[in-house]
C-alpha cells in the first residue's frame, strides 16, 4: 500500500518536475495558413476573389479557423472543386466584395448576422448541404427542425473549435440542444435521470438531429428499437409479455428524466393502477395509518403495495418473463 | 489503478519533446494531475446519491490525459482520457485523416450505484444462489444486520469504429461494440400470494452486449444512398436467481416454499437491414425512402416451472408436459416516404407516408398449469404476443412571406391496429393539426411559436374477459384530446445580454373513459439569461418550473353480485402532483489578463411529488372490509434537493501551464415515505432497508493542468 501511495507521488513530483522543460517544448503558437496552400487566382472561376484576398483582412477569423477539421480539409486535403475553393467554398464569391474594400457584400452568404442582414436560413443551409447532405443527414429536408426554419448555424459553429467534437455551438450536445429543449436540458438534473450530465451519453445517442424516419428524429426505427440498443435485456420476445412494453417503453418511462425511480412518468402504484383497476389487489387504493407511536406507516396488509418499489417488489419481471409460470411477471 | 495511471500518464508526458523533434510531426500532450480531499465526506453508508454515475476518490487523481501526433498538420492520432483509473474512467483513441478515413477505438466506463445501506443477510454460495441459515434470521437480526457493500452495476462499453471515405462520393462505417455489465441491482422474489411473503435480493448481474453495424453510404450532387445491416447479441451468464425463503425452510405443496426462483432475462439477437435512398428532382423537390427489415430471436430453454419440491412432484405425477423453449421471433418492417419540395421560394411542402408493421411469430404454446411463486398452482394459459402495425402521414407547408418569418401548418393522421383477441381497442387513429411561426432573422432576437391539437379515437371496444369493468380505457388505447402550446423567445437587447424566455403546456384529456386516467396535463416555464458586462466577465442564470397533474377514476370492486360490484360509493380519484424547480447561475471572472480567473457555479434540483386520492362519495354499503379497502387518502408528499456549488480559481504559470484551486459543495436532501426509514423486516416482507440518505459533501481540488483546452474527446461510446 505505502508502495502505492509513494507511486502516486512520484507520478506528482514527475509531473511538475517536467513542467518547464514542457513549457518552452510546446509553446509555439499555431501558424497561419501557408500561402502556397492557397489556390492559386488562375484556377478560380469567375466571380471568386482567392482566399488569399479574404486573408487580407480577415486573418483574425482564420488564428482559430486554423485548427478546425474544416481548415485542415479545405486547405490541406481538398478533394474537389468546392473544397478547393477556401473561404469561398461556403462563403460564396468574394470578389466584389473585395473589390469594393468590403462595402458591396456581393454573392456573399452572410452567417454571422451581428453587423450585416443574414443570408436566408435555405441559402445558409444549402452551403452547407453542398457536402453534407448524405449519411446522416439525408434526411434534412423535410425533417422537423427544416421545416422549422432552423439554420445549420443555430447548432454549428465553422470559425473555431468551440465543442469535443461536430463543431457546436456550445460546448456539449446538451447544451446545445438545450438552448432551445430547456425542458430536456433540465430533465437530466431531475432526481431520476440518465446519466448525461456526466458525459456518458448525449442526446445525439438516442436523436438525429438531422432528420430520421422515425418518431422523434430518433435513430433507430421505434423507442423501444432505441431504449435496446443499451438495455438489450429487455428485448426479448418473451413468453409473458406486457403489452404496453412491447409497443412503447414511453409509455410508462420518461428516458429525460422526472421525479420518480426508474425515470417513470407517474409514481407507483399509481402507475401501474391507471390500467389495472378492473379486478383483484390493483384496485384498491391502499392506505397509511397512524400507529402506536404516532408515525405514519402502510396498513399491515398494504406494505407491499406501497413501500419501496411498490407494484415492483413482486412483479420483478414487468419487461417480460421467460419464466413457465412468469404470467404475472413475479417469476 | 490510479497510481499505476499516474505513472504512466508521466511518461507519455516526459516522451513528448523527444517526438517533438521528427521531421513534420507534432506531437502534442496535455493533461491534468492533481489531488482531492475531503472536508467534509459522507458517511459510506450516504454515498448512493454522491457517487451514482461517478466515482469520487480522495487523493491523487487524473481528471484528463491528452496525446496526440499529426503529421503534416493533417493526419492525426490522438489518445483521449478522463479520470483515469477511476469507476468512471473515460479512454479514447482516434486516428484520423480529414476527407479521408477515422477511426476510434473508445472504452468508457460507467458505473450505476443503486444503494450503499442495504441490509441483506445470507450468502451467495454461486452466482445468483442466494441462501439463508436454518433456524431463519428473526427480525431483528434483519432490522440490525450490517450494511453490505455498495450495490452497483458496472458497465463497460467498448466501442470500435472505422470510417473510410475514398472518395467524396463514397462512404463505408463499420463498427463493433461490446457492452459487458456486472454486479447487481435489487429485485423482488415473492414466495407466494399478494398476502404472503416476500424478500428483496440482488439481481446478478453478468451479461453482455456484442453489437457490429456495416454501413455503406453513396452521394453524389442528385442522389445519396445509405445501406446499413446491424446485429445484435445480447447474453446473460445466469438465467435465473435462487433465494431461500426467509420464513419457510421446508417445502410443502401448496401451502409454502422453502425457496424461490426466477428467471432472468434470457440470451437473445437481432438483426437489422435498412436502406435509405433520397434524389433530388426539378423545382426544388427532394424525395426520400426508407425500408427497413429487423428480425429478433430468442430461444432460450426454459427453467422449471417450480424450483418447490413437493409442488414438482406433483406435476410430474399428473403428466404436465411443458413446452421446453419459445422459439421467439419477431420480424418488423418499416417503410417511410417523403416528398419535399419548393416550387416557389418562399413556400416548402412536405408529404410524408410510414408504415410499421411488428409481427409476432413466436411458438406461443400453452402452459398447461402454473405454479405461482413457486406456492400455489393455477389454470393454465397461452402465451400471448401483441402484434401491432402503425401507419402514419403527414402533410405540411411552410410559407416565408418574410425571409426571417416562417410559418408552418401541418396536419398527421396515425392509426395503430392491434391484435383483438388480445387487446381492448383494436383500431385507434389519431387527427393532429399544428401551426408553427417562427422569427429568426434579427440580432435583436427570435421567437418560436407552436401549437398542436389532436384527437385520438378507437373503434368499439372490445371487453376480453367478464372480469374487465367495461367502463375502463387503459390510457394507451383511450381516446384522447391533446393540446399542446410552446413559446419560445430570445432577445439580445445589447450585444452583452442575451435572455431566453420558454413556456410550454400540455393538456391531454380522456374524454370517453369512465375509469381510468382523465387528464394528464404539464407546464413549464423558465428563462436563461447570459451577461458579459466586460469581455472579462461573464454571468450566465438559468430558471426552469415544471408541475404535472395526473388524474385517474378507479372504482373498486368485489364480491359476486352485481349489486356489490356496481357500488357507486367505492368510487375513488386519485391525482398525481408533480412539479421540479431547477435554478442554476455561474459566472467567470479574468482578474488578471492571462494569469488569473475565478469561475463558480451553482445550481439546485428541486424536486416535490405527491399521490393525492379522494372519494367523491364516503365509501358504504359494503362490509367494514369493503368499506375500508375502497376508501382513499392522500400520501404524504415526497420530497428531493440537491444543490452542488463549485469556486474554482486558476491561474496560469506560462501560456500552457496552470494550476487549479476548487472548493465544492452539495448538499442533498430527501423524504419519501416508502424508503425513508423502511425497517428491512417490515410484517412478512424482508426488504433490504436501504434508501438515499441525505449529505453534505465539502471537497478541494488542487489540479495542475498542461494545456487543458486541447482535451476534446469524442462522442460517447452508448
Amino acid at each position: 500500500m505505502s508502495v502505492l501511495k509513494s507511486q502516486r507521488w512520484l507520478a506528482l513530483v514527475l509531473a511538475l518536475g517536467v513542467a518547464p522543460h514542457l513549457a518552452r517544448a510546446q509553446s509555439q503558437p499555431a501558424p497561419l495558413l501557408a500561402q502556397s496552400q492557397l489556390q492559386s487566382l488562375s484556377q478560380l472561376p469567375d466571380g471568386y476573389a482567392g482566399s488569399a484576398a479574404c486573408l487580407d483582412c480577415h486573418k483574425k477569423q482564420l488564428t482559430h479557423f486554423g485548427e478546425t477539421t474544416h481548415s485542415k480539409v479545405f486547405f490541406k486535403n481538398p478533394r474537389t472543386a468546392l473544397e478547393r475553393l477556401g473561404c469561398e467554398a461556403c462563403h460564396g464569391p468574394g470578389k466584389a466584395h473585395t473589390e469594393s474594400g468590403g462595402e458591396d457584400r456581393g454573392g456573399l452568404i452572410v452567417f454571422n448576422f451581428i453587423k450585416s442582414k443574414p443570408s436566408a436560413v435555405d441559402a445558409r443551409n444549402g452551403v452547407c448541404l453542398q457536402c453534407h447532405e448524405k449519411t446522416a443527414r439525408m434526411l434534412w429536408e423535410g425533417s422537423t427542425h427544416e421545416t422549422r426554419n432552423v439554420a445549420c448555424t443555430n447548432c454549428h459553429t465553422l470559425m473555431q473549435n468551440n465543442s469535443d467534437r461536430a463543431n457546436l455551438k456550445q460546448a456539449t450536445v446538451r447544451e446545445t440542444c438545450g438552448s432551445c429543449h430547456a425542458k430536456q436540458k433540465n430533465a437530466a438534473m431531475k432526481a431520476s435521470h440518465m446519466p448525461l450530465g456526466e458525459n456518458k451519453l448525449e442526446c445525439t445517442s438516442c436523436h438525429n438531429p438531422h432528420g430520421s424516419a422515425n418518431p422523434k428524429m430518433l435513430y433507430a426505427t421505434t423507442i423501444n428499437e432505441a431504449c435496446y440498443s443499451c438495455h438489450a435485456e429487455k428485448r426479448g420476445p418473451f413468453l409473458w409479455e406486457h403489452a404496453p412494453v412491447v409497443e412503447n417503453c414511453a409509455n410508462c418511462h420518461d428516458p429525460h428524466g422526472s421525479n420518480h425511480e426508474k425515470m417513470l412518468k407517474v409514481s407507483r402504484p399509481r402507475l401501474c393502477q391507471q390500467c389495472h383497476q378492473s379486478t383483484g389487489h390493483p384496485q384498491q387504493p391502499r392506505l397509511f395509518v397512524t400507529n402506536s407511536l404516532g408515525n405514519l406507516v402502510p396498513r399491515a396488509s398494504d406494505v407491499q403495495f406501497l413501500m419501496n418499489r411498490q407494484c415492483s417488489n413482486c412483479h420483478f419481471n414487468i419487461h417480460g418473463s421467460n419464466h413457465p409460470s412468469g404470467q404475472a411477471f413475479t417469476r | 489503478m490510479r497510481a499505476v495511471a499516474a505513472v504512466v500518464a508521466a511518461g507519455v508526458v516526459l516522451a513528448v519533446p523527444v517526438a517533438a523533434r521528427a521531421q513534420g510531426t507534432t506531437a502534442t500532450a496535455a493533461g491534468e494531475i492533481g489531488i482531492r480531499a475531503f472536508g467534509e465526506r459522507p458517511p459510506d453508508s450516504a454515498l448512493a446519491k454522491f457517487i451514482q454515475y461517478r466515482d469520487m476518490p480522495s487523493g491523487l487523481i487524473f481528471p484528463s490525459l491528452y496525446f496526440g501526433i499529426a503529421r503534416d498538420s493533417l493526419s492525426t492520432l490522438q489518445l483521449f482520457g478522463r479520470n483515469i483509473g477511476q469507476k468512471d474512467q473515460d479512454l479514447a483513441l482516434r486516428g484520423n485523416l480529414p476527407g479521408t478515413g477515422d477511426i476510434q477505438l473508445r472504452w468508457d466506463r460507467i458505473t450505476h450505484v443503486f444503494s450503499t445501506n442495504s441490509r441483506f443477510l445470507g450468502t451467495e454460495t454461486s452466482p445468483g444462489v442466494y441462501t439463508l441459515p436454518v433456524p431463519r434470521p428473526d427480525t431483528a437480526t434483519l432490522n440490525h444486520s450490517a450494511y453490505v457493500a455498495p450495490v452497483r452495476t458496472q458497465w463497460d462499453p467498448v466501442n470500435a469504429t472505422i470510417t473510410l471515405m475514398p472518395s467524396p462520393l463514397w462512404d463505408f462505417k463499420a463498427e463493433y461494440q461490446h457492452v459487458g455489465k456486472d454486479g447487481y441491482r435489487p429485485m423482488g422474489m415473492v414466495f407466494g400470494g399478494s398476502n404472503n411473503n416476500a424478500r428483496e435480493i440482488n439481481e446478478p448481474i453478468d451479461q453482455s452486449m456484442n453489437d457490429i453495424r456495416i454501413s455503406q453510404a453513396f452521394s453524389q450532387k442528385r442522389f445519396q444512398e445509405v445501406v446499413t445491416y446491424a446485429y445484435s447479441q445480447f447474453t446473460n451468464a445466469l438465467q435465473s436467481v435462487t433465494s431461500d425463503n426467509p420464513l419457510v425452510t421446508v417445502d410443502s405443496l401448496k401451502l409454502g416454499t422453502s425457496r424461490g426462483r426466477t428467471a432472468l432475462a434470457p440470451n437473445n439477437s437481432a438483426q437489422t437491414l435498412t436502406a435509405v435512398a433520397a434524389g433530388s428532382l426539378p423545382l426544388h423537390t427532394r424525395v426520400t425512402g426508407t425500408v427497413s427489415f429487423g428480425w429478433r430471436s430468442q430461444n432460450q430453454a426454459f427453467i422449471a416451472p417450480t424450483i418447490n419440491t413437493q409442488n414438482a412432484d406433483s406435476l410430474t405425477r399428473a403428466g404436465y408436459v411443458f413446452p421446453t423453449s419459445l422459439d421467439g421471433s419477431i420480424h418488423t418492417t418499416l417503410t417511410n416516404f417523403t416528398l419535399t419540395s419548393r416550387p416557389v421560394r418562399l413556400v416548402t411542402v412536405s408529404a410524408r407516408y410510414r408504415s410499421y408493421d411488428f409481427k409476432d411469430l413466436s411458438q406461443r404454446d400453452s402452459i398447461p398449469i402454473l405454479v405461482i411463486s413457486d406456492r400455489t398452482f393455477a389454470a393454465g394459459a397461452l402465451s400471448e404476443g401483441y402484434p401491432y402495425s402503425r401507419d402514419n402521414a403527414d402533410a405540411s407547408v411552410s410559407i416565408r412571406p418574410l425571409l426571417p418569418v416562417n410559418v408552418t401548418a401541418g396536419y398527421n393522421w396515425d392509426q395503430m391496429n392491434r391484435d383483438s383477441t388480445v387487446r381492448n381497442v383494436m383500431q385507434v387513429t389519431e387527427k393532429t393539426g399544428r401551426v408553427s411561426f417562427d422569427y429568426a432573422g434579427s440580432r435583436w432576437g427570435s421567437a418560436r411559436v407552436s401549437y398542436t391539437y389532436g384527437e385520438r379515437r378507437g373503434n368499439a371496444y372490445n371487453q376480453l374477459t367478464t372480469a374487465e369493468n367495461p367502463d375502463t380505457r387503459r390510457f394507451d388505447e383511450a381516446d384522447r384530446n391533446h393540446k399542446a402550446l410552446m413559446v419560445m423567445l430570445s432577445a439580445t437587447p445589447v450585444d452583452q445580454v442575451s435572455l431566453t424566455g420558454t413556456y410550454q403546456v400540455g393538456r391531454d384529456s380522456f374524454p370517453n373513459s369512465a375509469y381510468g386516467v382523465q387528464h394528464d396535463n404539464s407546464n413549464s416555464i423558465g428563462f436563461d439569461v447570459d451577461i458579459t458586462p466586460t469581455p472579462r466577465v461573464s454571468i450566465s442564470g438559468g430558471y426552469l418550473h415544471e408541475w404535472y397533474d395526473n388524474q385517474m377514476r378507479s372504482l373498486y370492486r368485489t364480491g359476486s353480485t352485481s349489486a356489490t360490484l356496481a357500488n357507486p360509493t367505492w368510487n375513488w380519484i386519485a391525482t398525481n402532483i408533480d412539479s421540479s424547480t431547477i435554478g442554476y447561475a455561474s459566472f467567470t471572472a479574468t482578474l488578471i489578463p492571462n494569469r488569473l480567473e475565478v469561475s463558480g457555479m451553482w445550481q439546485i434540483s428541486k424536486s416535490v411529488f405527491q399521490m393525492k386520492a379522494s372519494n367523491p362519495v364516503t365509501p358504504a354499503g359494503g362490509t367494514v372490509a369493503q368499506d375500508s379497502a375502497a376508501t382513499a387518502m392522500t400520501f404524504p408528499a415526497a420530497t428531493q434537493e440537491l444543490q452542488p456549488l463549485s469556486i474554482q480559481m486558476r491561474y496560469k504559470i506560462s501560456s500552457n501551464w496552470s494550476v487549479v484551486a476548487r472548493f465544492e459543495t452539495e448538499h442533498y436532501a430527501n423524504y419519501d415515505i416508502r424508503t425513508t426509514n423502511l425497517a428491512p423486516a417490515t410484517g412478512n416482507f424482508i426488504f433490504q432497508g436501504n434508501s438515499l440518505l441525505p449529505y453534505d459533501a465539502k471537497y478541494f481540488t488542487f489540479l495542475v493542468a498542461f494545456r487543458p483546452g486541447l482535451i476534446r474527446v469524442p462522442r460517447s461510446a452508448m
